[in-house]
């Protein structure tokens, strides 16, 4: 057939795909496979049924009398070469139009495992992998709804990267819904590797330090948001979904509160909090008030401090920023290097750092103790852990140049930016600026489970009811 | 999903109405009143509190009655354009000036308490950026950011009130009445300049999403940050009475606590405070810019960064010019004192004006237009059988 | 603006920010070093001829032999000089951040004082909160030098006992912003705590073994506690300077010194005096308080001591049938430190009541016999004029100090 030579000439390797010619009854037919990506049983199974027919007369009755177990759609042939390239076996029956698709698709794929980035004591830890269809699958498992809309793209000209759109209708905003998919829509790119190729096209600032669009590595974290009115996006090949829209006090959240105690998820909270503040500011306001305001800091404690620092060569910023230079390369030296040495090197590192450099005098004993506290301190909010790294370096600078009253103009400045900041519309501040005090009870706090009766007004679902429960009556 | 809401919240204006009735007369305010008039200065700043709190009530009325349109509009609408282009570059004018005071307080202040050596050339280098960086944003930033940072400034500000509380002989303060009342009111106009700060709110007229506690909140918070600053002025009566020419310009609140805290062994805790709570004052600073940018945006249509910026450079060098805190509170008494007290009063009298007005034409406007739509129904049951 | 603009906007105003930045401040640069802490300061002389000395915090390397805390003395033709010889002398900035303490030397002149407190208070070098204190029998420097070296911390010594003594002990204290203001006040009188050094062979005069009838009002924190005398007067360090042969012992805050009226130089009131001034401080609420040899239900008790735990002073200015009527009311609560007294069943039906009046009567008369001492020297170091300025217009248009008439009422509860 020649519009099948035709297809298979389309291609820059014409020997890429693979055709196979059987007769249908005595109707010549052929099939078209790429062969990494298929089953051989399927395509064995698929080849029988259609040797064993005795007539055809279009490819609907192929599908309804043949092919009738099998996952197979009628398609155009304009498709074909896309469809050969998903993995599909492809069959052409000569003076019948069109084609129709057999999905026989066989890639290897790894095992669902607890993601490493959200791991929690509690709580499922089913985590996405790299396979599109088991990606759906796993949320479409916790989300068997018939509300549940799942939108598929192909995004990207050479890769035809699947991604596929989730929301809830009735409960995400149509608005929102339709400004996700005409933006991926309008992106025309070669390939996107991962989800993250598509977050500058979902932000509004794509080149601000503050992330505008959510990741999720649990299905379990993604049903949640869709339930709140978000829209989530899964990209083939990756296993982070992205949810939009998204607010800064999420960055704090874990999966995990929702499966521990109301009080000691507030607890937590509080403290990834504290935590975060204390890596932000720790440094800046250490470098200022040892070089500009001894008065602020307690006198024995200043005495402690001035004495390790007494001989150090740098002044107190350029000693942080020395500081904090270098276990930033031991932390990015110990992602990469084999786990094979990662043990040995890490103690190097740390020796050599906390240890000989104080001892010669180089850097001192607060100061390491600063850093370390700050780097620690960090991963409370795995997420953020990019964006904090260069705050603090930031806020180090403007310490030891402007002391107090540069940290104050900074934090101004900073807090000033947040509130200018949005995601697809919705203030990254919410739920505090602008308050929104139904939104509170899931924001440091978080109230009982009981409680969050309505969906976050901040997201603007028009459904806003989402729980109806009345505590039970004592004795 | 897509928030169209460009309007602040009856919050965000409680936020705001907070942080302008506090800063910038906390800062230098009752240390020049102090050197002025003595123990009366609480006097002279009961009568500015009471005053302002006055002008409140007009501009949170004008605020409710306003037909949601802003104060250019409006004015343009009752007065005619040209007169509401000159209205509007006096305006900006005036909030330049006060931003140049604000800036003067902020020299004293980080100069005094803080650094050693202070070299204002550089340092004021970030504080123009960020009026800059206010200037270019928009109301409804504006109010997220004072929202935002409101707990934090309340937090620092009852902290305070409790580390002075416990350690000022309040008794001090008496007797009041030496100075005399005629004097105390002189000083209370010479200082004009340095209250009269709810009149920025006029560039939130048509931009507040009224609720039913707009009012009250709005009053609410006026009459507290008056209160907190009434307590620290009597603190600082109370502490420094006897010895008002001992007391350094920028020492104010920062005098108070130290003195209550007594002991500095244990670190000056209340400077932290102190810097927690001058967030509000750059708040302030930039609500000025703000308010000083939309003025002239409304005289002469350019964009906001263009005027932000223009705003931000040119302030720098004047503040350059400007060769001591001194020289700068002498101009503005001098020059100042009588215009800023007529603004203070003219501003919501203004507002309340227009927005009555507005309302007024807007009231007929709809009547026309049910008239209208009453008549053509008359028609139409005529020919009904 | 189009949003690249906006950006570099942004961008070029953070760059000009750190830049600029970068040039001003020199302490970011490598060449500053750490400066040294002042945590007490010390005057003597007058005007022509001032000399400062200061207790210095030096930070010591963490390998290093260096002292830890150091003295160093310097003059000047004024107080401004002399602090900017002291910083020439010593070849860096002082950092007077955490000066908690000013020492006056002795013989010095109230206008002098004067001066120096404006100045250190106006440029910012003293903190209002800053403790005075006077040194009664030596120069400000040597007074700091000795209680230096009896000291084995870095950190002010002197500080932290004068501290402890405004904390724990039922002493005057005052500030430097109290001093002044109340030395501006219409009373144009202010007191100072004396401070002394005394060689250890020297009796301690400050009132043990006291009659019945007087209260041994607990003074001075002593620097160790377990060398505190058992009469819980007289607070007395037992450590001597690390090295000298001659032991000295630092006596704190037994005696006041006065200020003001027509004598320039200071008045060192008495024990008894001193004691009456104190009562009548409304800051100083807590302490040991003692009565000795105490004749209750017929029998003598030596000694019964109690802790202040509360003092509420209140004084009110009137004219009455034409006279200046001062009245003082103060309530004391106190707890006894004997537990055996209370735990004696008579103490409630006899002992109690008794007790209390005892305390009464003691506070009284201390408090009349200052007022009597203050009409005698015409200084009016209890600030009796100022009140009737607070609160009786009249009162203070027609003041004269030896017609005030003084009214108390003490009232004495015994806490258990």
């Amino acid at each position: 057939m020649q519009r099948v030579q035709d297809i298979i000439d389309s291609f820059q390797m014409p020997d890429t795909v693979f055709r196979r010619d059987f007769t249908v009854g005595k109707t010549p037919a052929a099939m078209l496979f790429h062969p990494d990506f298929t089953d051989p049983f399927i395509l064995r199974s698929v080849l029988r049924a259609c040797s064993e027919a005795r007539k055809v007369c279009d490819a609907e009755s192929l599908l309804k009398e043949i092919l009738v177990v099998s996952e197979a759609e009628t398609g155009d042939e304009k498709d074909a070469a896309e469809r050969v390239l998903d993995g599909d076996a492809v069959i052409f029956v000569e003076g019948v139009a069109g084609c129709i698709a057999v999905n026989a698709r066989k890639w290897d794929k790894r095992a669902v495992a607890e993601p490493p980035t959200e791991t929690v004591v509690r709580g499922p830890r089913e985590g996405f992998i790299e396979d599109f269809k088991t990606n759906v699958t796993l949320v479409e498992k916790r989300l068997r709804s018939k509300k549940l809309v799942v939108e598929k793209l192909k995004v990207g000209r050479e890769s035809n990267t699947a991604v596929a759109v989730l929301y809830l209708g009735g409960i995400a905003d149509a608005e929102l819904v339709k400004e996700v998919v005409s933006r991926i829509k309008k992106l025309d790119i070669d390939a996107i590797n991962d989800s993250h190729y598509l977050v500058p096209c979902l932000e509004n600032r794509p080149n601000s330090l503050f992330p505008q669009v959510g990741t999720a590595e649990k299905p379990d974290a993604v049903a949640a948001k869709l339930l709140e009115g978000r829209v989530a996006v899964i990209v083939d090949g990756s296993p982070i979904v992205l949810t939009v829209p998204f607010l800064l006090i999420e960055n704090f959240h874990s999966g995990e509160d929702y499966y521990e105690r109301s009080s000691f998820a507030t607890f937590l909270r509080i403290l990834r909090l504290i935590a975060v503040a204390l890596a932000v500011f720790l440094p800046g306001l250490y470098v200022a008030d040892l070089t500009y305001h001894y008065e602020v800091v307690p006198l024995k404690l200043l005495i402690t401090i001035l004495n390790a620092l007494k001989g150090i060569p740098l002044p107190p910023m350029w000693e942080i920023l020395f500081i904090l230079l270098f276990f930033e390369i031991i932390r990015e030296a110990s992602i990469r290097m084999p786990k094979s040495v990662g043990t040995a090197m890490s103690i190097v590192g740390a020796l050599v750092l906390g240890d000989t450099a104080v001892k010669a005098g180089i850097i001192s004993s607060p100061g390491v103790m600063i850093i370390a506290l700050s780097s620690i301190a960090l991963y409370a909010v795995p997420a953020l852990v990019g964006t904090t790294s260069l705050l603090r370096i930031l806020f180090t600078v403007v310490g030891g140049l402007g002391g107090l009253y540069g940290l104050i103009i900074a934090g101004t400045v900073l807090v000033h930016y947040l509130a200018t900041l949005d995601s697809m519309g919705t203030p990254s501040l919410a739920p505090f600026a602008p308050l929104i005090t139904d939104d509170l009870k899931d924001g440091i706090v978080r109230s009982p489970l009981f409680s969050l009766d309505t969906r976050p007004q901040s997201i603007g679902s028009p459904n806003k009811r989402r729980l109806r429960w009345s505590q039970p009556k004592k004795g | 999903m897509v928030s169209t809401e460009k309007r602040i919240s009856t919050s965000q204006m409680f936020a705001l109405i907070f942080i302008l009735g506090m800063s910038l007369k906390m800062m230098m305010l009752p240390v020049l009143l102090l050197k002025a008039a003595g123990r009366d200065s609480v006097i002279a700043l009961t009568v500015i509190l009471l005053s302002e709190l006055v002008c409140l009530v007009a501009i949170v009325a004008a605020v409710v009655l306003s037909p949601g349109l802003s104060f250019p509009e409006l004015l343009r609408g009752f007065a005619g354009k040209w007169t509401s282009k000159i209205v509007c570059m006096l305006f900006s004018l005036f909030f330049v000036f006060k931003l140049v005071l604000l800036s003067g307080e902020v020299r004293i202040f980080f100069s005094e308490n803080l650094f050693d050596d202070f070299h204002w050339g550089a340092y004021a280098l970030p504080f123009f950026a960020l009026i800059t960086v206010f200037g270019m944003g928009t109301a409804r930033a504006l109010g997220r950011t004072a929202q935002f940072l409101l707990p934090f400034i309340f937090i620092a500000t009852v902290l305070m009130l409790v580390l002075i509380g416990g350690g000022v002989d309040f008794t001090e303060v008496l007797p009041f009445g030496e100075f005399g009342v005629r004097n105390t009111l002189s000083e209370t106009v010479r200082y004009a300049m340095w209250y009269g700060d709810y009149s920025a709110l006029i560039v939130f007229l048509g931009s507040v999403k009224r609720s039913k506690f707009t009012v009250s909140a709005s009053i609410v918070s006026g009459a507290v940050a008056s209160a907190v600053v009434l307590f620290f002025t009597l603190g600082l009566t109370a502490s420094f009475s006897n010895v008002c020419n001992v007391i350094r310009f920028g020492q104010n609140v920062t005098g108070m606590s130290h003195y209550a805290l007594g002991n500095v062994m244990e670190g000056r805790f209340d400077l932290l405070m102190f810097c927690v709570w001058m967030i509000s004052v750059f708040v302030k600073a930039g609500i000025f810019s703000y308010t000083s940018v939309y003025f002239f945006r409304s005289a002469v249509p350019l964009k906001a960064p263009a005027v932000s910026l223009a705003l931000g450079v040119i302030l720098y060098f004047v503040s350059m010019l400007t060769p001591s805190a001194t020289g700068l509170h002498t101009f503005m008494m001098n020059v100042f004192a009588v215009p800023a007290l007529v603004l203070q009063f003219l501003i919501p009298a203004f507002m309340l004006t227009v927005a009555l007005a507005g309302r007024k034409k807007q009231f007929k406007r709809d009547d026309r237009k049910y008239s209208v739509a009453d008549s053509d129904k008359g028609d139409g049951d005529e020919t009904q059988p | 603006m189009k949003r690249s603009h906006k950006i570099m906007l942004y961008k070029l105003s953070c760059l000009l920010f750190a830049l600029v930045l970068m040039f001003l401040p020199h302490r970011g640069q490598p060449y500053s070093d750490i400066r040294v802490l002042a945590t007490v300061l010390g005057v003597d002389g007058g005007e022509g001829n001032v000399s400062v000395s200061a207790q210095l915090a030096v930070p010591v390397a963490q390998n290093g032999d260096g002292k830890a805390s150091t003295v160093a003395r310097a003059t000047g033709g004024s107080l401004p000089e002399a602090l900017e010889n002291l910083e020439i002398g010593l070849g860096r900035r002082i950092d007077y951040g955490h000066l908690s303490t000013v020492a006056i030397g002795e013989g010095a002149l109230i206008d002098d004082i004067y001066n120096y407190m404006s100045y250190l208070l106006s440029s910012g070098k003293m903190g209002p909160g800053a403790f005075l204190v006077y040194c009664s029998k030596s120069q400000a420097g040597d007074f700091i030098e000795e209680a230096q070296q009896m000291g084995e911390s870095s950190d002010a010594e002197l500080a932290n006992f004068i501290s402890y003594s405004k904390r724990a002990n039922h002493v005057a204290t005052t500030t430097a912003l109290k001093f002044l203001q109340t030395l501006n006040s219409s009373s144009h009188a202010a007191t100072m705590p004396c401070v002394q050094l005394e060689d250890e062979d020297e009796k301690s005069n400050s009132g043990s073994g006291e009659q019945s009838g007087q209260s041994g009002g607990g003074q001075g924190g002593s620097q160790q506690q377990d060398e505190q005398s058992s009469s819980g007067s007289s607070g007395q360090s037992g450590q001597s300077g690390g090295g000298e042969n001659k032991k000295k012992k630092l006596v704190a805050v037994d005696a006041v010194a006065a200020f003001g009226g027509d004598i320039k130089a200071a008045t060192i009131l008495d024990e008894l005096t001193t004691r009456g001034v104190v009562w009548q401080d409304p800051n100083s609420d807590f302490g040991l308080v003692e009565l000795r040899d105490v004749l209750i239900d017929g029998e003598e008790v030596p000694s019964v001591s109690a802790r202040l735990t509360g003092k509420k002073v209140s004084r009110s200015a009137k004219i009455e049938n034409g006279e200046n009527v001062l009245s003082y009311k103060i309530k004391i609560k106190l707890r006894l430190d004997d537990s055996r007294i209370c735990g004696n069943p008579l103490f409630y039906d006899k002992w109690k009541n008794a007790l209390e009046e005892e305390f009464g009567s003691v506070v009284q008369s201390n408090l009349m016999r200052s007022v009597e001492v203050s009409k005698e020297m015409n200084l009016d170091f209890l600030g009796i004029r100022e009140s009737f300025r607070k609160y009786c217009r009249k009162g203070y248009d027609n003041f004269e100090l030896s017609s005030v008439v003084v009214n108390t009422d003490i009232s004495v509860t015994i806490q258990t």
